[in-house]
């Protein structure tokens, strides 16, 4: 137990240059613009007061390392800044519209791994057989599709041509949620049948697996007891890298279905030239991704023991 | 055949075979074998000569595409290639086990060393009371004389020694006071200075559970400690079968004294390590003559043409080589 | 029959001569018996034709000129295939036009990428030290960030034109490379002949160059392969959200935007350019895939 523990507390400490490296990127954002980094923080309509009172207020005239200071000290204090076209605070838009990301996100991630465990398991099972043959079809294609044409084609598909599922929006109750979901679930699914699939290969082949056999143990035990417990501990990992392929996907696919999450907030923003919230969003999706690696981490520690010395 | 004792094992014409695109590699071609009650065969052989074969295929564990193609096994009285896949497993772990060569290979990582003890004990002895398994898994600890085995139980394979997973290996294998226990190279992927250990408490454990010993090795010297009788395999035949005193004081056949002679003694004085020359001949195209004709110094023409068959050329001991045809024998220093 | 002597003998040479030319050789041998290498080439071999031949097809001119509101969303017919979109244009020439856009800035994209991976690998797996723990350390920064939200966030901020989603993909997929070329670097600093080249006096850079990239040859081709599939895919969803290629030029994500208001009037304007954006996707997947079967099954796990 112990030494789980400490896994965790190293994982944690290990997972702050990460934040800080993001923190950077998103702070160095304002600097890449073209043109006068204040006239990027102030309203389409504005005065030269206004620009000079921004200059004023983020330190834009102080130097670099400065300016991140201040950007730091202002994040502790869940200050993101004002929104340019609705004037309201950023964090107050970003974490209004959080909920609705993880909504998609958990539910697209069940159903990712709802598809892609038993898939991957089966064509492990039966490889180069037909039914592994069609699975790696699968799994080839849905991953060559972008999440975005997916979801364009289920949307036309459903929405538009059968008029079985809304649009979109978050309005129609359960039946709103079922497109973006599977859309980002299905295009994730590729991976995680691919990472099962081989996984699960690599472990039937192990020593210990006929060892297990010659125990007399009833095949079903050997696979699913200990075949299926070795072989999902990489795929946990992958977690991490699925979290961030999601919030990645979410964006694209909260603005196809109109989803009122923070993927779509960020859309609309680089269309409002918004600068702020766009900062703030692609902040927020960096520490999902921190959280996402850090959750899957200690995950794969509880579940394998000999992880937590490393 | 030997008179007054039981056989526990007996093989008869096995043949095991894998059928590869390419062609199909035959591991054992006819091989005839007994093991008694309570003796230690050893099985001594060059790498890919089939001694791991002969293991899996008493067990019907034969790894895909390989299959037993012609032969048979008999484990006490009972024909063996001709059970069920459930009938067999109620055999195996329980009436014939086996240990591999690689204990850090051979555990499951993510299961603890108790729990693994456990799922044996309670599949084949029908315990599912928590605390009466307990009692014998430590039991079992202690049997192969682990020390402190009440936090060995709740630790997990990484944890341990290669000695001490050795030892969990033979406790999970005699577990179930097996008849046969199979021990295929159980001490060459330990430290020089345990293997000896190892071997002493498989000795005495086996002899304890009253178990018959098939302990497969390429080293004569464990052989020499441990088996009652040893079988010489090559290329996929068995070639000389004797008490173990006997081959080593008379060994026969061309490729048994290769083996004696390539063994440097403790003491002897050599310019040069004696090999046997050339190479093991591809299993793939099986030969109609004897498979060691290539590398004998005393090969004739009929050795490429007939296989030789086993014979007795004194009590208890076989060779298959045309040096000595049935009924007689031939004097070849 | 001078011709294939020639080949031959060419080729033999080329097999015996180690380094670059032997590997070339082998990777194209051993990965044109593999269905899926010769499934990916073909396909990334027609759609690098189209691009490169597509001004002197007899298709209709997919810039501004062309513009006819009067054929505005037609149907896919004889003389339209893919039908026409919004403005009227002909959508089967802009989505010939589109594998232009699309190639050029995922493979300039992913040559940058390479290089600069490739320099920082090498530099922190050979020297060490402390170039090494920074290096490492930003490479693994970099390779837990999902590369679409890199770009994004770089995109966004630059603005949107060619030249700026190429340097924002670059700079967000080389942590990819930088691993690979690491590690190589690392396994064949310990090796030997190694310590010989360097007891002979030869400069560090020359050994990096002479040793260890021609070993990583394989990997490289593999992983490029695949980072240009994910290029595409970045760039045009760059390009669906705005953040991309500008929005008169002619790529496959901008005319998925612009369908995307048509949708219940017009399904071709969204369906074709994204059948071919799979395609092409798949293609460059299929080649790097059945690459590293061919040249190292043992890679499988590098994989994300």
């Amino acid at each position: 137990m112990a030494d789980l523990i400490s896994y965790i507390v190293r994982k944690l400490l290990l997972a702050i240059p990460v934040v800080l490296l993001a923190t950077f990127i998103v702070f160095l954002m304002l600097h890449l613009t073209q043109g006068d980094p204040a006239l990027a923080l102030v309203p389409p309509r504005h005065t030269i007061a206004d620009v000079e009172e921004v200059r004023e207020k983020y330190g834009l005239n102080e130097p670099l390392y400065t300016q991140y200071g201040l950007f730091l000290w202002r994040l502790l204090h869940g200050d993101m800044g004002t929104s340019v076209s609705t004037f309201t605070s950023v964090s107050g838009l970003v974490f209004q519209k959080l909920p609705r990301t993880l909504e998609l996100m958990a539910i697209g991630l069940t159903i990712s791994y709802s598809i892609g465990i038993p898939l991957g398991v089966l064509s492990a099972l039966r490889q180069n057989s037909v039914a592994d043959r069609g699975v790696m079809v699968f799994t080839l294609v849905a991953y060559a599709m972008p999440s975005f044409w997916l979801g364009i084609l289920l949307m036309l598909l459903f929405a538009v041509k059968l008029h079985w599922l809304p649009l979109g929006g978050a309005v129609g109750g359960f039946a709103s949620i079922i497109l973006p979901t599977v859309t980002l679930g299905l295009g994730n699914s590729a991976l995680t049948t691919r990472m099962m699939r081989s996984s699960m290969l690599e472990v039937m082949r192990m020593d210990y697996i006929t060892q297990l056999r010659s125990r007399g143990l009833p095949e079903r035990e050997v696979i699913f007891k200990h075949g299926l417990k070795n072989a999902i501990l990489p795929v946990i990992t992958v977690i991490g890298l699925d979290i961030g392929w999601f919030v990645g996907g979410a964006v694209v696919v909260e603005t196809i279905f109109s989803w009122p999450g923070i993927g779509r907030l960020v859309y609309e923003s680089i269309l409002r030239d918004d600068f702020p919230v766009v900062q703030g969003c692609i902040l927020i999706l960096a520490m999902f991704v921190v959280a996402g690696n850090l959750i899957a981490d200690i995950l794969y520690a509880i579940a394998d023991p000999r992880v937590r010395l490393g | 055949m030997m008179p007054g004792r039981k056989p526990i094992i007996e093989i008869k014409g096995l043949r095991t075979q894998f059928i590869l695109r390419e062609g199909t590699v035959t591991a054992l071609d006819g091989i005839d074998l007994t093991i008694y009650e309570n003796e230690s065969l050893g099985i001594v052989g060059e790498t890919g000569c089939g001694k791991s074969m002969t293991a899996f295929s008493i067990l019907r564990l034969v790894p895909s595409p390989g299959r037993i193609t012609a032969g048979s096994i008999r484990f006490k009285g009972v024909e063996l290639t001709k059970l069920t896949e459930d009938e067999m497993r109620s055999i195996r772990g329980r009436l014939i086990s086996m240990i591999f060569q690689d204990p850090s290979t051979s555990l499951d990582p993510v299961f603890t060393i108790g729990s693994q003890l456990g799922e044996v004990i309670s599949l084949h002895q029908s315990i599912y009371d928590e605390q009466v398994l307990s009692k014998k898994i430590l039991e079992m600890l202690k049997f192969v004389k682990i020390a402190a085995p009440e936090s060995v139980v709740k630790q997990y394979p990484h944890e341990l020694s290669g000695g001490m997973k050795q030892r969990v290996m033979i406790a999970l294998a005699l577990s179930c006071n097996p008849s046969l226990l199979i021990a295929d190279e159980p001490t060459t992927a330990l430290d020089v200075t345990i293997q000896a250990q190892v071997l002493r408490l498989l000795k005495d454990l086996v002899k304890r559970v009253g178990s018959s010993m098939m302990l497969i090795t390429h080293n004569l010297g464990i052989v020499a400690e441990t088996c009652d009788r040893v079988c010489i395999m090559y290329a996929g035949r068995i070639v000389e079968e004797a008490e173990t005193f006997e081959l080593f004081g008379k060994p026969m056949h061309p490729y048994t004294k290769g083996l004696l002679t390539a063994f440097p003694k403790l003491g002897e004085q050599k310019e040069e390590l004696s090999v046997i020359r050339g190479i093991v001949p591809n299993l793939m195209n099986p030969f109609p003559g004897c498979s060691f004709v290539d590398r004998c110094d005393f090969a004739t023409d009929q050795c490429r043409r007939v296989r030789p068959k086993m014979a007795e050329v004194a009590p208890g001991h076989l060779v298959a080589c045309h040096l000595y045809p049935s009924g007689g024998e031939k004097d070849n220093a | 029959m001078m011709f294939r002597k020639r080949l031959n003998n060419l080729m033999l040479s080329w097999k015996s001569s180690g380094g670059f030319k032997q590997t070339l050789l082998e990777i194209v041998s051993r990965g044109s018996r593999n269905p899926m290498v010769a499934l990916g080439a073909s396909i990334i071999i027609t759609m690098v034709a189209l691009a490169i031949l597509a001004p002197v097809l007899p298709i209709a001119d997919p810039t501004l000129s062309a513009i006819n509101v009067e054929e505005r969303l037609l149907p896919p017919s004889g003389r339209h295939w893919f039908g026409t979109d919004n403005v009227g244009q002909d959508v089967f020439s802009r989505v010939i036009w589109g594998t232009r856009v699309s190639l050029t800035v995922a493979s300039l994209a992913i040559f940058f990428s390479l290089i600069i991976g490739v320099m920082l690998g090498l530099t922190a797996g050979y020297f060490g030290g402390i170039a090494d723990y920074i290096i490492a350390g930003t490479i693994d920064l970099f390779w837990t960030f999902p590369a679409f939200l890199l770009a994004l966030a770089f995109a966004a901020a630059l603005g949107s034109s060619l030249v700026n989603v190429i340097l924002a993909i670059s700079v967000s997929y080389w942590a990819g490379f930088g691993r690979l070329m690491r590690g190589q670097a690392l396994t064949v600093r310990e090796r030997q002949f190694i310590e010989a080249s360097r007891a002979l006096g030869a400069k560090s850079w020359r050994i990096m160059f002479t040793h260890v990239l021609p070993n990583c040859i394989a990997p490289l081709t593999v992983w490029a392969s695949v980072g240009v599939a994910d290029a595409i895919t970045i760039e045009s969803s760059l390009s669906f959200l705005g953040a991309g290629t500008p929005p008169s030029t002619p790529s496959w994500g901008n005319m998925l935007n612009l369908g995307m208001q048509y949708i219940g009037e017009a399904w071709w304007v969204v369906t074709f350019p994204g059948v071919i954006l799979l395609i092409t996707v798949l293609g460059f997947n299929l080649l790097g895939d059945g690459l590293r079967d061919v040249l190292d099954p043992r890679m499988k796990g590098m994989r994300r």
